[in-house]
This record gives structure tokens, sequence and C-alpha cells, in this order.
């Protein structure tokens, strides 16, 4: 293992920055500026290059400004460490592009971190190697100028931002991400924010050459005023794989949708669970969106199941608003997972899943609408077991669900919904070996169209008897 | 064809809204926009309203690029023959742009050299195409490159097929 040694006074060339141990102290203690490298990309190219196991040590000051693109092409871990204390990690690592036109390059399959540095763009922070791996932790992307964006272009490629900030300073107008050609985004308590100017989408545009992927966790997004995916997602033919997951991430009172436009193909989705700019609503959201159909998650402002056990701060509880589109079929139903709970299913007494839904007008049978229950075999327990609601003739007419206006109770908004359709499916589970205790995985699928009448499922799943 | 009308329902989601929009255009054609978020039905309507210059522009593009998949080059639906024509030309420079030489050619082959022989300005032909002269620069220079390799294209061609 060797240690590259770079800050922005250096001179050294070739092997000159190198050091064999690692160092430690004050940076004088290199002695000549021939004995570190004057930027990163230096350092990288340097004979011998720098590999997978070798560090490029950043001083914290160093402050390098080019012109010019910036290419950092080696497989190698960079990190900003204190100028006094060459042993211990430091922020504070800069490097500038000036102008408007020269990118930060990522090209070949290198795999690199950066931790502790700040990255000026001139025009974009561009990834564009086949497989290549970005990693950033604790750094500062800051986009300056309008247009700026993360042009990740890179066939299978990884982005991920870790615990980091990204500032766009003059107005990214359009989108921050454009990405295509499989490559994955990831962001991990990452905040997003716009000094100057507004910033519109997540992602805009992009989308071709098999798509891209992005995953969102406990980042502040609140900063977008336009979508998460905008101006992608409308042309069936180019725009590929779009699959943007979110969980616990901070939205904009601003954000005017979570997509711009309806998704055409399969392998298109956007999930967001846990992401609102409201506190409350934060413990609760859920919203999925496929090419048919939206299904979001509502509370006792709108329709909601009241006699639940499963329930939120203050006794709320919710239900899943499905609004599915004339795409929906018995046989190419809108799917979505229903959060479940731990359930008892080895007793008799308790040993069928019970789940409710409500719908206004629309008589739902076991051909348009059903669940699927996934849950461990009751003797081997490794062994999951499909159960179904679902008619297993599936071009029969189907049987209307049972009628469970009886036992339930559906409002909107506190008001008792009298004429509506309020159903509950009960799934079998004591076949064969019947089941164990366990979290079972529970998929409504809905193969109706419910653009003028909306299904909603109570978020409340119990374990029943016959 | 515009759209005619819109069918907007806004439903309370936790301590806001978020409203469903349904276009329908002259033709009968109907195209559903997901939801956006609003602060009521009236915001949500105008937001809506506000919503369908771009929609419409979006139904033509749709159309130019279904004639481009189908082999059209004439007017298709609500694209003119100037938006079809300018769909086959930015389907080429995709095409180049994703390597496949042989498919940008036959994409561009159509329009971009009687656009050149034409005489007409970049700047006149960006108005004419709804574009930025950058774009028709763009185009030129990928057919001309192109073209200079027309040879090469059809032999590399012939050897594909000859190989397949």
């Amino acid at each position: 293992m060797a240690w590259y040694m770079v800050r922005d006074d250096g001179t050294a060339s070739a092997g000159g920055g190198i050091e064999s141990s690692k160092p430690t102290g004050d940076w004088s203690t290199l002695g000549a500026t021939s004995n570190y490298y004057e930027s990163i990309e230096d350092a990288m190219n340097a004979s011998p290059a720098p590999d997978h196991d070798d560090m490029i040590l950043v001083s914290d000051v160093h402050d390098y400004t080019r012109a010019a693109d910036i290419n950092y092409t080696e497989n190698v871990v960079v990190m900003s460490v204190d100028d006094g204390a060459m042993e211990d990690y430091k922020f504070g690592a800069k490097e500038t592009i000036t102008g408007t036109s020269a990118d930060f390059t990522n090209d070949g399959t290198f795999k690199k971190s950066f931790s502790g540095i700040t990255f000026v763009c001139g025009d974009n922070f561009a990834m564009a190697g086949n497989n290549v791996g970005i990693l950033l932790y604790d750094c500062n992307i800051v986009l300056n100028n309008n247009g700026s964006r993360f042009a990740a272009v890179a066939v299978a490629g990884v982005l991920r931002l870790i615990n980091s900030t990204v500032t766009m300073s003059v107005g990214t107008t359009l989108g921050l991400f454009e990405a295509t050609d499989g490559t994955s985004i990831e962001c991990f308590y990452t905040d997003f924010i716009t000094t100057t100017g507004v910033t519109q989408d997540l992602f805009y545009q992009g989308g071709g050459d098999t798509g891209f992927m992005g995953l969102f966790v406990g980042c502040d997004m609140s900063t977008f005023e336009g979508y998460i995916i905008g101006g992608v997602g409308g042309n069936e033919s180019s725009d590929d794989r779009l699959d943007v997951q979110m969980y616990n991430c901070v939205i904009g009172a601003d954000l005017t949708g979570w997509i711009e436009e309806g998704f055409l193909n399969w392998s298109q989705r956007l999930l967001a669970v846990g992401c609102s700019e409201d506190n409350a609503h934060s413990r609760w959201q859920f919203y999925q969106e496929t090419f048919n159909g939206t299904v979001t998650s509502v509370d006792d402002a709108s329709v909601i199941r009241t006699n639940s056990d499963v329930t939120f701060d203050g006794g709320k509880t919710i239900s899943f608003r499905i609004d599915s589109t004339s795409d929906c079929t018995p046989w190419i139903p809108l799917i979505f997972k229903l959060p479940t709970k731990f359930l008892p299913l080895s007793a008799a007494t308790t040993d069928h899943i019970e789940m409710h839904m409500a719908v206004e007008t629309m008589a739902l049978t076991d051909t348009e609408f059903w669940a699927e229950v996934n849950h461990r075999d009751g003797t081997d327990l490794k062994i999951p077991i499909f159960r179904t609601s679902r008619e297993l003739n599936l071009i029969a007419d189907g049987t209307p669900y049972d009628d469970d206006s009886g036992s339930s109770i559906w409002e909107d908004n506190g008001v008792d919904l009298v004429g509506w359709n309020e159903y509950k499916i009960s799934v079998d589970t004591t076949e064969g070996a019947g089941a164990s205790d366990s979290v079972p995985s529970l998929l409504i699928n809905c193969g109706v169209d419910t653009t003028s009448d909306p299904i909603y499922v109570s978020i409340n799943v119990n374990a029943a008897a016959a | 064809m515009p759209i005619v009308s819109q069918k907007v329902v806004a439903y309370k989601v936790g301590a806001g809204w978020m409203a469903s929009i349904n276009y329908l255009f002259s033709d009968g054609r109907k195209l559903r926009k997901p939801p956006i978020f609003c602060k009521g039905q009236l915001d949500a309507e105008q937001k809506a309203t506000k919503f369908q210059a771009e929609i419409n522009k979006k139904v033509v593009l749709r159309d130019a690029g279904k004639a481009v998949r189908n082999g059209v080059l004439t007017a298709v639906k609500d694209a003119t023959l100037i938006q079809v024509q300018f769909a086959w030309m930015q389907a080429g420079v995709k095409a180049a742009i994703d390597k496949d030489p042989y498919g940008a050619f036959n994409y561009l082959k159509h329009h971009v050299q009687s656009m050149i022989d034409s005489g007409f300005k970049n700047s006149d032909l960006a108005i004419r195409f709804d574009t930025d002269e950058k774009t028709i620069q763009k185009i030129k220079d990928t057919w001309l490159k192109l073209k200079d390799a027309e040879s090469t294209l059809m032999l590399h061609k012939a050897i594909q097929e000859g190989i397949k």
C-alpha cells in the first residue's frame, strides 16, 4: 500500500509524491513541494499509478483550480486529511473548474471513493465509463452554472453519495440528474440545496439505453419544485427502465408532482415511502406510480376504515387509495405491496389473513381484484407458501367478495360512507402444513380501471378465524 | 388535435392535496397526467389548464415519434410534415450517438440533404423546426460524416448480414 500526497502548491511528477508508509504529523514533514502532487489528477497519473489498495491523501487546505476538464481515472481511495495532522481525516480539500463548459469526468471502469472533498463544477459532474463506480462520502458537489448537472451515462455504472451535500448555486433550472445506460444513482443522508435560482426536477430527461435506477434514503429533497422524474417516461420506445425509490426523504411543499409524464413501460416505477413536507404525513406516506396507475396512502381526512388496530400518532389510521387506469385488466393488474405485521398464523383461531376494502359503486369480484399472500410453511419454515384469493379459473366470471358492511365502518373525512360497497378478503392459510407465525408478504392486485371509482384498501391486515 | 376538456379530481392526502387529471382530445384520445400536488380543487383545475399547452406539444411529439417508428414520412395525426421530418432527424442523431451509424444513415437520408440543399441558414431552419441552431448544426454534421462514409457503411452492413 502506498500513499500519494496532494496539495495545490505541490510540484511532484512521476513517483515523486508517493510515501511508502502512512504519513503522520504536519504536512511540512513531507519536505519539499516536489514530494507531493499539485492535484488529485496528477496523483492519479503518477508513475506508478495508484491502485485500489493505495490512498491519495489530500491536504484539507488544498484548493486547486483549473479551467479545463479534470479527469479522475484510477481505482483508488481519495481522502481529505488534516494539514496539521495527516493521520486525521478532515473535510476541506477542494478542486474547482472555472468557466461553464468543462466537466469533472469519470471515464473508464474505475472504482473510486472520495471523502471530505468539495468539487466545484464548471459544467457537469460526469461519469461515462462502463461499470464505473463512484462513492462520494462527506463531499460537497457545487453545481455552479445554469444547466450544470450530474451527467450519468455509464453503462451499469454506480454513483453513490453518502452523507454529502449537493449545492446548486446558480439555478440548475431543469434537473439535477440526467442518467441513461442503466446507471444507478444512490443517495443516502444527502442534502440537496439551491442557494440561488430554482431547481426543477431531481431526474430530468435521460432514461434511454436501458434507463436508470435511483435510490434515495434519508435525503433532504425539499429544494425541488418540479418533479422527481421530469421530461421522460412518456415515450414508449425510447424511455427505458426508470426505477426510483425514495425512503424517509423530505420533499418540498412546492413540488409539482412525483412524475411529470405518465409511464408507459412496465419497467418504470416510482416508489416513495415516508416522504413528505409535513411532519405527521411523513410517518405514513406511501406513493407508487407505475404504467397502469397510482397508489396513494390517505388518512382520516379522506376514506379510511375506522375500526383498525393499526394506527399512527393520535390514533390515526390510513388506507391505500388505488387510482388505476384503463391499462389495468384482470390479466395485467396494478400490483402493490401492502405493509404487513407479525401474525400468529399457526393458531386455529388466527389462521386466516383478513383485509378490507371499500369502493363507492363498483362490485368487486375475485377475478378483478385479489390478494396474494406469501407466508412461511407451518412445518418447514424456510419454505415460502403462496396463497391467493383469486379465482383459479382465470377466464371465469368472478364471485363477489363478502359484504363486510356489518362489521366494517368506513368513513370519508368522518362521515359514514352509506351505500358504498365494503368488502372483506379472507385468505385461508391452513391447507397442507398450514402457516407458521411470521410476517407474511401481501401483494394486492387490482385488475379494474378505477379512474372514476377509486378503491380503498385498509392498512389493517389481521389474523382471524375462518 | 387540441385538448377539448379536462377532468380534474382533487383529494386530500395528509395535510395537503393531490389531484388526478385526465385530458380528452378532439379526436377522442385520452391522456392521463400523473397526480400532482395542489392546494385544492380550484388550484388543481388552474394547474391542469396551465399544463394544456405542454401536453398538446407532447402529444404532437409522440405522434411524430410514432411516425418514425412506423416508417411514415408524412404528417400523422397531430404531427405536421415538418414535425415528422424533424423527428426523423432527431432519431438519426440519437442512433449515431448510440453507435448505430447504419441506422443513423437511414434515418437521416430522407430529409437532411434536401435541408442542406435548400440553402436556408441555420437560424431560419431552427425557426422552421422549432429548435435551436446548435441542434440543426449537429444534424448537418452527423449527416455529412455518415454520407462521406456511405460505401463503408453499406459494406459493413453487408458483412453483418453475411455472418448472421
